[in-house]
């Protein structure tokens, strides 16, 4: 008889508190869902000043999408704003960030919503705007600013770098190129890729937009992707699920779909969808592994942009899922909680303010007349203390087995030109890449090719003592162009 | 009579109160004298008293597992002989059912397996039994036996002109046993390179080829390299031996049956470089050595990709049309593919610097890589079916094997051997062991540097405030229990710790390994033994050099009657029963190092924190000048080897 009570009364109790804890739950977003960026197709051109201007009109707008696309329910989650896009998923399906302005003057700004419902939250307010929002698997907000004006670089504006801010916090810097650092988004190992421009010094490879990363504190730039037959541009870099990074690219005045190549010829790129020619104006992943596209629609009556779903080998896109004379789906990216990428313990000491460079092999590069250019004795190593300036921190002696090691303050655009043992200019990199306080960072040598792996020898430059440049002694350089 | 017991506790203890309060300047006084610490805020009674090996986890019973270690398929197909050495058993399974059939016992680890051409004998080698078992596969029981070198890993059978011959790596005494089969003797024990760990046969049975594990005796500044024996099976002697520079571990070796290769996987390593970051296969990356049987020329290719990576090559068979072969990735859980065709279609385009540089080339490997078979837990050793349709992997941390269509590369089932220790955190603990997964891109694992806990024989150049200043030696973590605190500097007291975020932020270039896990980690960590050693006896007794170095290591005084003074004893530091009082000395290698434990210490050369002693003598020939690490001037050569013989006994 007790046993009986007992079991009611632990039946009663657990239903109260599951009641309760359904009671506070926030509603789950719908399964299948999608969020897209829409703009009116029919809404007359106006001018743009920055790049999200040029690719989100004015009225373009986030909405959550219930499935099926097209019959479910609308919600627009930019309600209020002037214009918004460029929509991000948090890892547990339950939030959106997207770029938002709040008036057709205002700034870009990030804003993030939650899809059980409520308003827009502006969470950055970067002098120049923010843009491309992408999340830390801490739930740290990534995104650049400012937002590029169009018609390239302005000294009047600093170049935009990423930033990431905690929940709550402050915006911290993480970049600190010469060059504009766009378009931020997660490897699934934890590394930031974004797009920038190689420098044009590069003696093998074309000035153009090429993609790098960074950790998830800024240390470690690298070379990812930097395709010799440059495009005019590249937007919207994506992982895709089966490993593979595609990317929109600009030529011509059209905008086509491509990836990375991982093998041979490496990092070079190829199209995503060989038999596509339409115009492509986003690639995301879905949660199974397909890829959600958004692409002009050319079957319908007028060319606008449809959404389509296709496995990750689909060499064309077939029937949209969506398509809608009245809007154009810019962007979808759907509701699901997805893997987070990993994560990593910054190596940096925010108390110290230079860092060290380590090149294994300064006479190593991947440049064709290699074989014949003179050894260099030493490096001259370049900063860019503001947009335009660059000065010479010092020289440092080139080892015997081509090795250098150098101190160099951080967070700063630093370059190098090699030098022979008459002081002649062999080889230039223009102030791009930084070190973070306290970063050890080596190279295998100067623009040596992206794919190599160090041979396995003791460099003679740990050997003697370091060679520390600071600002102190530097002297004023003239930017110089091959 | 309780209540008597606790009052005769209760004087004692205010006895020792009083003493302490009485005396208390004489206990300081007493560990400053005994200790040698300028600061006595990490010394306790401890360090030297109450030290038992008795409670320390690897003392302890754990449980087994069925583990697949070595395979072997019968000529017609139809059975797989499974080696099962945590069990002490062999395993004979149907291979179109996918069932155990029986199950036969066999002493001393069984580990390495070969069938004779007709597949009525079973040759397996015993890895803690030093010997080579046969067995009737009609019955599967054992019907001989004979002894070999030291902890005999793997096993090859070929038809020579003499007779049929059996080549044996054993993988502690360096060296190879050759033997006949008819009758069952050694013939010849020809030298290896260190810890020869696989063994394949030329098509035509003239050449032996046995891949070494790790790299020969070195500095720690020196450029490794292992090597690849090659010997005549029909004399027992040494034919060749090719180096592999920068690159061990290679677990595993085939013929190629179509083209004069032997194929062996390998780690390239770049110890040398300073680890400022792990992208691009800074810190190592998994190869493929093509060896010309021929003229003996080696070419390392890679199999990783560029922001890929696949950790742990170890087994490798080859199709009977020698068109792909097939590479095992202990780490990253898959079997690589690698079409030989597409591979000797690059190797004979390329010049010879293209050859030279191949394995640096990270974007090579999909050149020739056609498939990565994804596996469970830790895949190790494969073997095919004769007619080279189905491939068998050994899923070793599973307890299973993996039955895979070859042509399709499509899985077809799997042979269950165990449940795979999910209840066993020693188990659990190797599987985090063994996992590249919690790397940067899977590029390692703690096995990549300890394999099978132990070392590597490299030194790596560690990440610090500086760049290139911190070349250590990597540390044994057989018998490292109760050894804390941890690393050269001795910073680290706990393995949590020293595994934990340290590891994440210098090494893995990730988040740290989650704390369930670590712990497991930990735990297995815990539970390896000391290294076996070849030169202790059975029943404990010592030879007469071994006892006479028993008492220069224990020594006061010098032969000629010197006091030696009691830092500099070498039983001063190196305090049994672990062999270490566990805290820093310095022993004139430029600063205060963590006093290493010596059990198994004969097989973790090389030594002191940056390795740069190749050998226990040298440690005293050419390292201790100033009598530092011991006094040792006095001593010549019989009475430094009568040492160093007994260090081998620890």
């Amino acid at each position: 008889m007790n046993v009986a009570r007992h079991f009611q009364i632990s039946v009663i109790a657990a239903s109260l508190v599951l009641l309760a804890g359904a009671g506070c739950r926030k509603p789950v977003p719908p399964t299948g869902a999608l969020v897209l960026t829409q703009s009116s197709a029919t809404a007359a051109a106006t001018p743009a000043s920055d790049i999200l201007d040029s690719r989100y009109p004015p009225g373009s707008r986030v909405v959550l999408m219930e499935a099926p696309p097209g019959s479910g329910r609308v919600q627009v989650l930019s309600e209020g704003l002037a214009a918004a896009g460029n929509p991000v998923i948090s890892y547990d399906g339950q939030r959106v960030f997207f770029a938002g302005k709040a008036s057709a003057a205002g700034d870009w700004q990030i804003y993030q919503e939650d899809l059980a419902g409520g308003r827009p939250q502006m969470l950055t307010a970067m002098p120049g705007g923010a843009m491309s929002p992408t999340l830390l698997p801490n739930g740290s907000l990534v995104f650049a600013s400012p937002v590029p004006k169009i018609g390239g670089p302005n000294y009047s504006q600093p170049p935009s770098a990423l930033y990431v801010q905690s929940p709550g916090g402050q915006p911290r810097q993480l970049t600190f190129s010469s060059r504009s650092i766009t378009e931020p988004t997660m490897l699934a190992d934890g590394r930031i890729l974004f797009v920038s421009t190689q420098p044009p010094e590069s003696s093998n490879s074309a000035s153009g937009p090429a993609l790098f990363t960074v950790n998830n504190d800024g240390t470690e730039i690298t070379a990812f992707a930097s395709p010799e037959d440059s495009a005019s541009s590249i937007q919207q870099p994506r992982l895709l699920a089966d490993g593979r990074v595609a990317f929109l690219i600009s030529q011509s005045g059209s905008s086509a779909a491509e990836f990375v190549r991982m093998a041979r010829p490496f990092q070079s790129r190829a199209p995503l969808f060989p038999g596509v020619t339409a115009r492509v104006s986003s690639v995301e992943a879905a949660s199974n592994g397909d890829l959600l596209v958004c692409a002009e629609n050319s079957s319908g009556a007028k060319a606008s942009l449809a959404l389509f779903r296709v496995n990750s080998t689909a060499t064309g896109l077939g029937t949209p899922l969506l398509a809608d004379p009245a809007w154009n789906n810019c962007e979808a990216v759907e509701v699901s909680p997805h893997r987070q990428p990993m994560g990593r313990l910054s190596t940096m000491d925010l108390t110290k303010s230079t860092g060290k460079i380590l090149c294994l092999n300064a006479n190593f590069s991947n440049d064709p007349a290699d074989g014949t250019t003179p050894l260099a004795t030493h490096v001259r190593v370049l900063a860019q203390t503001s947009p335009g300036n660059v000065c010479a921190l010092g020289e440092v002696p080139v080892q015997a087995d081509g090795s250098f090691l150098a101190e160099v303050p951080a967070d700063m655009p630093i370059g190098f030109e090699a030098l022979d043992e008459n002081g002649q200019v062999l080889r230039r990199e223009a102030p791009m890449i930084w070190v973070r306080p306290a970063e050890n960072r080596s190279c295998i040598g100067c623009h040596e090719p992206h794919n190599r792996a160090p041979h396995n020898h003791r460099p003679l430059a740990v050997s003697v003592p370091i060679t520390s440049l600071g600002l102190k002694n530097a002297e004023p350089t003239p930017p110089k162009s091959n | 009579m309780k209540k008597r017991v606790l009052v005769i506790l209760l004087v004692l203890t205010g006895l020792a109160g009083v003493a302490l309060w009485l005396r208390q300047n004489y206990w300081t006084d007493h560990m400053l004298r005994m200790s040698h610490q300028k600061n006595l805020a990490k010394v306790t009674c401890f360090n030297c008293h109450l030290v038992s090996t008795d409670r320390l986890r690897w003392a302890q019973p754990r449980p087994h597992h069925d583990a697949p270690a070595g395979l072997a398929v019968s000529p017609d197909g139809k059975k797989i002989y499974i080696a099962l050495d945590d069990r002490d058993e062999v395993a004979e399974a149907d291979t179109a059912s996918r069932q155990v059939l029986r199950r036969a016992k066999v002493a001393g680890r069984p580990f390495g397996l070969a069938l004779d051409a007709a597949g009525k004998n079973l040759f397996v080698t015993c890895r803690d039994g030093d010997r080579l078992a046969v067995l009737d596969t009609q019955t599967l029981s054992e019907t001989g036996s004979v002894p070999v070198g030291m902890a005999p890993v793997a096993v090859a059978f070929c038809r020579t002109a003499a007779g049929d011959r059996l080549v044996v790596a054993n993988s502690m005494s360096d060296d190879i046993s050759v033997l006949s089969v008819s009758p069952l003797q050694e013939l010849g024990r020809p030298s290896a390179g260190r810890d020869p760990f696989a063994v394949a046969i030329t098509p035509d049975g003239t050449r032996a080829f046995i891949a070494n594990r790790l790299v020969s005796l070195a500095t720690g500044h020196t450029i490794p390299a292992s090597e690849i024996t090659e010997i005549d099976p029909m004399t027992a002697r040494t034919a060749r031996r090719e180096t592999l520079d920068s690159a061990h571990q290679s677990e595993g070796i085939c013929a190629v049956p179509s083209r004069p290769w032997m194929l062996a996987p390998l780690v390239k390593v770049r110890n040398l470089v300073p680890i400022t970051q792990v992208a691009n296969g800074w810190v190592m990356s998994s190869g493929l050595a093509v060896t010309d049987i021929k003229t003996g020329n080696v070419i390392q290719m890679p199999l990783d990709e560029a922001n890929n990576y696949f950790a742990d090559p170890s087994g490798i068979v080859v199709d009977p049309a020698g068109r792909r072969a097939f590479v095992a990735s202990g780490g990253g859980d898959v079997v690589t593919v690698v079409d030989l065709e597409r591979l000797a279609g690059w190797l004979e385009k390329a010049d010879p610097a293209a050859k030279r540089e191949a394995v640096y080339d990270m974007s090579l490997a999909p050149e020739y890589v056609t498939a990565r078979i994804p596996t469970e837990r830790n895949p190790k050793q494969l073997a095919l079916s004769p007619d080279g349709g189905t491939l068998f992997v050994a899923e070793r941390l599973a307890d299973s094997i993996l039955v895979v269509d070859a042509k399709s590369v499509a899985a077809q089932g799997r042979i269950v051997l165990g449940d795979g220790g999910l209840n066993d955190p020693i188990r659990r603990g190797e599987k985090v062991f063994t996992k590249a997964g919690f790397t940067f891109q899977n590029q390692f694992s703690c096995r990549s540097c300890h394999p099978d806990g132990h070392v590597d024989g490299l030194s790596y150049d560690f990440d610090t405030s500086g760049i290139g200043d911190n070349l250590l030696d990597n540390r044994s973590l057989m018998g490292v229990a109760g050894t804390e605190p941890f690393k050269w500097n001795g910073k680290n007291p706990t393995l949590e710790v020293q595994c934990g975020p340290r590891f994440a932020r210098v090494l893995m270039r990730t988040d740290p390994i989650p704390q369930k896990e670590l712990l497991d980690l930990t735990t297995y960590i815990k539970s390896l033994p000391p290294h076996r050693v070849a030169t202790r006896s059975a029943d404990g007794t010592l030879t007469p050099s071994q006892e006479r170095g028993k008492a220069i290591f224990f020594a006061t005084k010098t032969p000629g009657g010197q006091e030696i003074p009691h830092e500099r004893r070498c039983s001063t530091c190196h305090r049994p029963p672990l062999y270490s009082v566990r805290l820093s000395f310095d022993v004139g290698t430029g600063g205060m190092f963590d006093t290493p434990h010596l059990l198994g210490v004969a097989a973790s050369a090389p030594y002191l924190h940056d390795g740069r002693a190749q050998s226990l003598e040298e440690l005293w020939t050419i390292y201790n000048p100033n009598d530092q690490h011991g006094v040792s001037s006095y001593m010549n050569k019989i009475q430094l080897n009568d040492l160093v013989d007994y260090l081998k006994t620890l």
